[in-house]
């Protein structure tokens, strides 16, 4: 298989696992950072571009300069956000280009909880911002917020304890308000605000529920990855009888990110 | 590849400026002496990708 296909399968297994749910995700973020239009934005950790393209459909930006260290994602990415005000750079949080302190938002999604100093990131984000532009940002409710990663971490303890080390809720402590708020104020931004997000998460039939946690990237499909075909039966039959499904066979659950806004002094 | 975005970038090692190559296919840091390729108009600007150049 070519190194392209890879690179798109890669991307792709995201969409399934969790890109799918943070697109509209994205699109409630932006809603709630009420951006003038007409700006320069850069979303750090762009990932495979759903924050990229709501910021284009919603923010009517001059334009966006989209990151990640990740080459497979900005492959994606830039195939999924055709638009010619964006432009894409494969870099990290931590080598982040500077902007010379021009740009009016800075703008990260679902990434903060992956870097292994987010204050630093931060900090760093800062130095491209102009005088009074915003630093915003969301993360997941990995503890309580995320009902089909609660329901399926719920299954695979209650079999195997040993599973909790990987629960994104205990892996991710800055997923809370508190902690992002303590984050921005360190980081001496003011008018630091928090909002939870919600989104509904609808899976057509168990199926749809249960096959990207075996071709994800992410801390649960690589817990299920681990198991045994047996041990993964047996999750799988513990959740397919634990989750209620609809007259049509639907499973409607719910997701909750915290998002966090400041702005530099 | 776009002027103003050249102007926004910087290596990722020094932070300093980023000159682009005249066939365009690489950005260079001088004080580095690193090379970062650009490929489909994409900078890869990761030090672990860079190249050293004479």
């Amino acid at each position: 298989m070519s190194e392209a296909n890879d690179n798109w399968k890669a991307g792709a297994a995201y969409e399934s696992y969790m890109g799918r749910w943070s697109r509209p995700l994205a699109r409630s973020f932006i809603r709630w950072m009420t951006p003038a239009g007409g700006a320069h934005w850069l979303d750090v950790g762009c990932g495979t571009g759903a924050l990229t393209s709501a910021i284009c459909d919603l923010a009517a930006p001059a334009s966006v300069l989209a990151c990640d260290p990740s080459e497979p994602f900005i492959d994606h990415a830039r195939k999924a956000v055709l638009d010619g005000r964006v432009a894409f750079v494969v870099a990290g949080v931590e080598n982040l280009p500077d902007g010379n302190g021009t740009l009016d938002y800075i703008v990260s999604g679902l990434v903060l909880n992956f870097v292994a100093n987010p204050g630093r990131a931060i900090a760093r984000m800062s130095r491209g911002l102009r005088r009074g532009g915003m630093i915003a940002a969301y993360v997941w409710d990995y503890a309580d917020g995320i009902e089909f990663l609660r329901r399926f971490w719920n299954e695979a303890v209650a079999l195997d304890s040993a599973a909790a080390e990987f629960d994104e809720g205990r892996r991710f402590p800055l997923c809370k308000p508190d902690a992002l708020k303590a984050l921005f104020l360190g980081a001496s931004l003011r008018d630091v605000t928090i909002s939870s997000l919600e989104i509904p998460t609808r899976f057509q039939h168990f199926l749809d529920f249960w096959t990207p946690f075996l071709r994800g990237t992410g801390p649960a499909p690589a817990y299920v990855a681990s198991l045994s075909q047996e041990q993964r039966d047996l999750v799988c039959n513990r959740l397919e009888k634990s989750l209620t499904a609809e007259a049509d066979g639907g499973i409607s659950l719910k997701a909750r990110a915290w998002a966090v806004r400041g702005v530099l002094e | 590849m776009d002027r103003e975005l050249l102007e926004i970038l910087a290596c990722p090692k020094c932070k300093g400026e980023l000159r682009l190559t005249v066939d365009e296919t690489e950005l260079r840091c001088e004080p580095c002496r690193l090379s970062y390729r650009i490929e489909d108009g994409i900078p890869i600007l990761l030090i672990d990708e860079a190249s050293a150049y004479e």
